[in-house]
C-alpha cells in the first residue's frame, strides 16, 4: 500500500501543528498508523508532549501514532556519515570548517535536506518493518517558508549538476507523483483568507492543488443556519462586538467556499489555558465530525 | 536614533503593532520608517500602499507626520548592495552567476540577512526612527543571529583565502593537484558533485568584497541594537500564547544582550458585564461562547501581569477588534493605547 502525504500548511499562528496532531489522534484512534513530521523549532513541539498520557487512555491509538521532528543539520550529517568511509574520516569532515561553512552558505540546503528526509520517510518507512506508516502528516512551516521549501527541490534540480541535482530531480518527481493531499489551515479572518487564496495560486504555479480547507477557531455561531439578528441593546458594546465578529466570520468562510477548491471543514475554537491531552482530544473529535478521515481515505 | 523591533510568533498582529508604534514616533516629529520583513502583504493592505520596492510615503489627513513604510524586497536589497559595494568590473558577473539565481529564487534564509542590510541602508538615508516588523521566521532570532554568523564565516581564514585566490588557483595545474591532495575537500566533492563545489567557491570568490563589506555593516548594526538608549524590543503576543511567548522571548533576548521595551498582548477580548438578558438559543450560545473565551483570557492575563511586574517589564493590553484595522484610523486607535506616559504628543 502506498503512503499518503497530508500537508497542513498556512499562515503562522492559525493552528497547523494543533490540527496536524489532532488529526493524527483521530486517525490513530480509527486504527491507522500515522506519522506526524515537523521541522519547527523544538519549542513548538511542546504541543506533542501533550500527548503524554495517551498510552493509558487508548493503547491501540498510542501504538499507531508517531511524531518526529526533523533537524536538517542532523539529516545532512547522516548523509555524510553514509557516504564517507571510514567513519573517522566522516567525523573529521563533519567537524571541519569547510563542511560547516558549506552547509551554511549553500542557499536552501537545509530546506532541501528536510525534503530529502521527508521523501525517505514516505517511500521507505522503516521505523517499524511489520507496521509501515499508512499516513504521513506534514506539519509544514508558515506559508512563505513552506513555498520556499517546495521550490528548493526544483531549484536544486535546475541549477546544479551531480548527486545533489539527481536528488533534487528525485524529490520533485516524488512531490509530483506522491499521493499528496494539501490542506491549507486558516482562520475566518480577512488576512488569513487572503493569504490562503494566494497560497492556492502559488500552488497552482507549482502544479499542485489543495484537497480542501480547514477553517480553524470558528465560533459556534458559524454553524447556525438562521440569519443573524442584532443582539439586545442592553448588551452594549459587547453585542456590537459579537455581531461584527459573527458577520466577518460568515463573510470570510463564504469566500473560502466560493473559491470552489474543495470542502471547507470547520473546527471550533477550543478554549484552554494549557494544551493538554484533553484539549487535543477535543480537536480530534471535531476533526472526526468534519469528515476529514473519509477525505483522507479517498 | 530610535529603533524598535517587534518580535513574536505568527498571526499575533506584529505588523499592526509595529505600524502603531511607528505612527507614535512620527507624531513626535521624527522621520520614521516602518519596515516589514514579513512576506505577507499585511503592511500594504493596512496602509493602502502601492506595490514595489523601496520606501512609500504614508498619506495622512491634517498635518502629516513624516511616516514611511517599506516591505523588505530581498532581490532589490541584495542587488542594491551588489551595485553599491561590489567591484565595478565584477557587478555583472555576480548578478549573472547561477548561484546568485539560486540565492534570489529560493530566497530561503535571505530575508534574515537582508533585513539588517536594509536597516543600514535606511539609517544612511537619514531616517531618525525605524520600526521593524520581523518575520514569523523558522527560528525567531535568525534575523539577528544569521548576520553575525555570516560575519564570522567570512572572517574564517580559509574562506578568506579561498575567496581571494580561488579563481587563479583553480585554473592552475598546481590548483588541480593541490585539490586532489586535500582529502577532505575531494570527499566533499565526491559527495555532492565537483561542479557544485566549484560553482559555490567561484561565486564566493566574486562575492567576497561584497560579503566582507556586508559583514562589517551587519556587525555594526546588530551591535547598535544592544544599546538600550537607542533600541528596544517589543514582544507582541496574544492571550493564549502570552505566557509561553513572553518567557521564551525574554530568555532569548537576554541571552543575546538585547533590551526589552515592553510586552504587548494583542487581541484581548472585552470583559462581560453581568447579568445580560437573553431571548433566544442563539443569543445564549453566543454569550456562553464569548464568556468562555474572555474568562479564560482574563485568568491567563492576570497571572502574566503579575509575573511581568515582578520582572520590571511593562505590559500593554490591546483590545480585539471585530475585524482587522484598515487604514490609519484603525491603527490610530491602537496607537493611543501604546503611547507611553512620557511621550510628547
Amino acid at each position: 500500500m502506498s503512503v499518503k502525504l497530508v500537508v497542513f500548511c498556512g499562515k503562522g499562528g492559525v493552528g497547523k501543528s494543533t490540527l496536524a496532531i489532532g488529526a493524527s489522534l483521530a486517525l490513530a484512534e480509527a486504527g491507522r498508523r500515522v506519522l506526524v513530521v515537523s521541522s519547527h523549532p523544538i519549542r513548538e513541539l511542546a504541543l506533542s508532549l501533550s500527548l503524554a498520557g495517551l498510552e493509558e487512555w487508548n493503547r491501540a491509538a498510542a501504538s499507531g501514532l508517531y511524531v518526529v521532528h526533523i533537524d536538517p543539520l542532523r539529516v545532512l550529517a547522516s548523509i555524510v556519515r553514509k557516504g564517507v568511509h571510514p567513519g573517522r574520516l566522516a567525523e573529521l569532515l563533519l567537524s571541519s570548517r569547510i563542511y560547516r561553512s558549506f552547509v551554511e552558505i549553500v542557499p536552501a540546503l537545509k530546506e532541501f535536506a528536510f525534503l530529502w528526509k521527508l521523501q525517505e520517510l514516505a517511500t521507505e518507512p522503516r521505523a517499524n518493518q511489520s507496521h509501515p506508516f499508512e499516513l504521513l502528516l506534514w506539519d509544514a512551516p508558515a506559508t512563505g517558508h513552506f513555498l520556499e521549501t517546495l521550490k528548493a527541490a526544483v531549484n536544486f534540480e535546475q541549477f546544479f549538476v551531480g548527486p545533489l541535482a539527481d536528488q533534487g530531480a528525485a524529490i520533485s518527481a516524488f512531490l509530483r507523483t506522491a499521493v499528496l493531499q494539501i490542506l491549507p489551515v486558516c482562520v475566518p479572518e480577512e488576512m488569513s483568507v487572503d493569504e490562503t487564496l494566494e497560497l492556492v495560486e502559488s500552488l497552482r504555479r507549482l502544479h499542485l492543488k489543495p484537497s480542501g480547507f480547514l477553517c480553524n477557531m470558528v465560533s459556534p455561531l458559524l454553524s447556525q443556519q438562521q440569519e443573524l439578528q442584532p443582539f439586545p441593546e442592553s448588551w452594549g458594546d459587547l453585542g456590537i462586538f459579537i455581531g461584527q465578529h459573527a458577520c466577518e466570520e460568515r463573510h470570510q468562510y463564504g469566500r473560502l467556499r466560493e473559491s470552489r477548491i474543495g470542502s471547507v471543514m470547520q473546527v471550533q475554537r477550543v478554549n484552554r489555558e494549557e494544551p493538554n491531552l484533553d484539549f487535543l482530544l477535543r480537536i480530534a473529535d471535531q476533526l472526526r465530525n468534519t469528515g476529514l478521515a473519509e477525505m483522507l481515505e479517498e | 536614533m530610535v529603533i524598535r523591533i517587534c518580535v513574536g510568533t505568527g498571526g499575533v498582529g506584529k505588523t499592526t503593532v509595529a505600524t502603531a508604534v511607528a505612527l507614535n514616533l512620527a507624531r513626535q516629529g521624527r522621520r520614521t520608517l516602518v519596515l516589514t520583513i514579513d512576506p505577507a502583504k499585511r503592511l500594504r493592505t493596512l496602509l493602502g500602499l502601492e506595490a514595489g520596492p523601496g520606501e512609500h510615503k504614508v498619506r495622512l489627513g491634517g498635518a502629516p507626520p513624516d511616516l514611511w513604510a517599506a516591505q523588505l524586497d530581498v532581490e532589490y536589497t541584495l542587488a542594491q548592495a551588489v551595485r553599491q559595494y561590489g567591484d565595478p568590473g565584477q557587478i555583472d558577473s555576480v548578478l549573472e552567476h547561477p548561484i546568485f539565481h539560486v540565492l534570489i529564487s529560493s530566497l530561503a534564509g535571505m530575508e534574515e540577512l537582508m533585513a539588517i542590510e536594509y536597516m543600514d541602508q535606511a539609517i544612511r538615508k537619514g531616517f531618525e526612527a525605524i520600526v521593524v516588523d520581523t518575520a514569523p521566521s523558522r527560528h525567531a532570532f535568525e534575523f539577528l543571529d544569521k548576520p553575525e554568523f555570516f560575519a564570522d564565516l567570512v572572517s574564517f581564514p580559509l574562506v578568506k583565502l579561498v575567496g581571494r585566490s580561488y579563481r587563479i588557483w583553480a585554473a592552475s595545474p598546481l590548483g588541480r593537484l593541490g585539490r586532489r591532495s586535500l582529502e577532505l575537500y575531494s570527499r566533499l566533492e565526491d559527495l555532492i558533485g565537483a561542479h557544485v563545489v566549484s560553482q559555490v567557491l567561484d561565486f564566493y570568490s566574486l562575492f567576497r568584497t561584497i560579503a566582507e563589506g556586508y559583514a562589517e555593516r551587519a556587525r555594526t548594526t546588530v551591535e547598535r541594537l544592544r544599546h538600550a538608549g537607542e533600541c528596544g524590543f517589543i514582544v507582541v503576543t496574544i492571550p493564549s500564547k502570552a505566557e509561553q511567548d513572553s518567557s521564551f522571548f525574554r530568555k532569548e533576548l537576554t541571552k543575546r544582550r538585547f533590551p526589552i521595551e515592553k510586552v504587548v498582548v494583542n487581541r484581548c477580548w472585552p470583559s462581560l458585564p453581568e447579568p445580560l438578558e437573553v431571548h433566544s438559543d442563539l443569543e445564549r450560545e453566543a454569550l456562553t461562547w464569548c464568556r468562555d473565551v474572555a474568562s479564560t483570557q482574563q485568568r491567563l492575563l492576570s497571572e502574566l501581569e503579575n509575573r511581568l511586574e515582578g520582572q520590571g517589564i511593562a505590559a500593554v493590553l490591546l483590545p480585539e477588534l471585530a475585524s482587522p484595522p484598515v487604514g490609519l484610523d484603525g491603527v490610530d486607535r491602537l496607537a493611543g493605547e501604546l503611547r507611553n506616559d512620557d511621550d510628547e504628543p
